[in-house]
């Protein structure tokens, strides 16, 4: 038997309920123009304002604001590649289906990779964004964006 | 069956996956044009608590999946058998001294980590690994000349596990890591299987800070059997990477140490060691080793100093090649399972001498870039 103890295997199954909390989407009532605006993801170090593409029926989202700008010898901060990770566009091609916005990319600066996404919006000031490994969303990370509003 | 079904819906997803990020940018004209607006006057509009995650820039990529292989050269074993309540075993002077030459052991390796739940406030991976060693003799041996190395010989040594990992961070700064680990080991074979009252339990919780996206590191306690036998030990635990990003460190001390060096995005190169343990049920049921008692248990544990080049075929599709010398600091036995501490004086049942070969290891990886 297991014999790490009351605490750790309560501290275990607080840790697994909070997991499996159950989170209020707003299944439909969403509409497609609702994600325009500008987001911040958990980290808080950045704003991502997402757009529709005049013209098109696509969103896409672009890094406007960076907590820190700067690396550490006060140069812009770019990613793996050298390229500036502000005014990057970092969200493409995502499409509105049903309650949820599929098919697009999400570009990460610091690794320099390109993930599969999904973004489904958990009431109108929250997003559940989802990049993955696959395009089925089986191998991924969920991060919660919020809305930012002007002071 | 159900790991493999995993890996048959997984990997097409990996031979369509996205090779490389994307080179240009298109022109994209906003809906509404663009605005110039001082973002920095914006403020939430509801509370978003902010999490580090588990990783820092310029580590090693995540193995989702894993397949190797294992070698280890020439060396030789010397059992000194001692049994001072049994024959044909005799204490002492007596003792049997048998040493045979082991042209190679080798084997399979094996393992799958899947995030089951991965949110920037909760990761939950689980995971299987199978391992197996297989000894190539060089002489005949039997049970009456050599009765572990006979086991060795006809089934080699098995390890199965499967392991359970979370990852609680509590603020932007502040992590809980827990795991736990069940492992079956053994020389049992798919016809004669282990007993799974030979369930060996393993557990460790890591309490640490995120200093910036370039440092994570922590301490805490583990319950392993990585010395051989079981044992409880503190454990450091750093993730680092220079501010030049070229190099950085990778270590789960005591168990490993890693110097990478960041060639460039599709070349690592790590300098380091790890310890690699565990205890070994020697299956006697029928009495067909001629042992005198049926809960022997070889208490394995090797320190393996190596050098890895690690190699991008793809993003997410990565080479691993290791070479090095493999130490031992145990092939003993003893009857059960119980706690053993590091510098314990207690002589093992029988205790083993292995000498210290050159090792290979290869492997291609799924991995999380």
């Amino acid at each position: 038997m297991l014999k790490l103890g009351k605490f750790s295997a309560l501290l275990m199954i607080f840790i697994l309920a909070s997991a499996f909390a159950p989170t209020e989407m707003v299944k439909g009532k969403v509409e497609a123009g609702d994600i325009v605006g500008l987001w911040m993801p958990s980290e808080g170090t950045a704003y991502v304002k997402i757009f529709k593409e005049k013209g098109k029926e696509k969103y896409h989202g672009r890094i406007v604001w960076l907590k820190e700008p700067n690396d550490e010898n006060g140069n812009p901060k770019t990613d793996p590649e050298g390229k500036a990770i502000l005014n990057m566009l970092n969200l493409r091609d995502f499409v509105f289906d049903e309650d949820e916005w599929v098919d697009g990319t999400i570009y990460d600066p610091k690794s320099g990779n390109t993930y599969y996404c999904t973004i489904e919006m958990i009431n109108k000031n929250k997003l559940e964004v989802r990049g993955s490994l696959d395009p089925f969303g089986l191998v991924g990370r969920t991060d919660t964006w919020v809305r930012m509003k002007n002071n | 069956m159900r790991i493999w079904a995993l890996i048959a819906l997984l990997v097409p997803s990996v031979l369509f996956a996205q090779e490389e990020p994307i080179e240009e940018e298109p022109p994209m004209e906003e809906e509404g044009g663009e605005e110039q607006i001082d973002y920095s006057q914006f403020v939430q509009t509801e509370e978003n608590k902010a999490f580090c995650s588990s990783r820092i820039v310029g580590q090693r990529p995540i193995k989702l999946f894993s397949l190797g292989y294992d070698f280890q050269g020439a060396h030789s074993l010397t059992s000194n058998l001692q049994f001072p309540e049994s024959e044909p075993f005799a204490h002492s002077e007596n003792a049997r001294k048998d040493q045979v030459d082991i042209r190679s052991a080798q084997g399979l390796r094996f393992a799958v980590n899947y995030p089951v739940i991965s949110k920037n406030s909760f990761v939950l991976n689980l995971g299987v690994n199978y391992s197996e060693t297989n000894y190539d003799f060089k002489d005949e041996v039997n049970a009456a000349n050599a009765p572990l190395m006979r086991s060795l010989n006809e089934n080699g040594l098995k390890s199965s596990g499967f392991t359970a990992t979370v990852f609680k961070p509590f603020n932007s700064k502040r992590y809980l890591i827990v795991q736990a680990g069940i492992n079956l080991n053994g020389d049992y074979t798919a016809s004669n299987f282990q007993d799974l009252d030979y369930l060996r339990y393993t557990g460790a919780v890591i309490y640490g800070i995120k200093a910036n996206d370039r440092k994570i590191w922590g301490f805490g306690a583990s319950r392993t059997y990585l010395g051989g036998a079981l044992n409880y030990v503190p454990v450091y635990y750093m993730l680092y990477t220079a501010q030049n990003k070229k190099w950085g460190l990778e270590m789960l001390l005591p168990a490993r140490f890693q110097y990478r060096r960041n060639i460039n995005q599709k070349n690592l190169l790590l300098l380091g060691w790890e310890v690699e343990g565990n205890t070994f049920r020697i299956n006697n049921d029928d009495d067909q080793y001629n042992l005198p008692y049926n809960d022997m248990e070889l208490r394995r544990s090797e320190l393996r100093f190596r050098a890895t080049w690690e190699h991008a075929l793809t993003s997410q599709i990565w080479l691993s090649a290791q070479a090095g010398y493999r130490y031992n600091w145990s092939f003993d036995i003893d009857r059960g399972d119980f706690f053993r501490p590091f510098g314990d004086d207690e002589p093992f049942l029988v205790e083993n001498t292995l000498t210290d070969p050159i090792y290979f290891n290869i492997s291609i990886n799924w991995v999380s870039p």
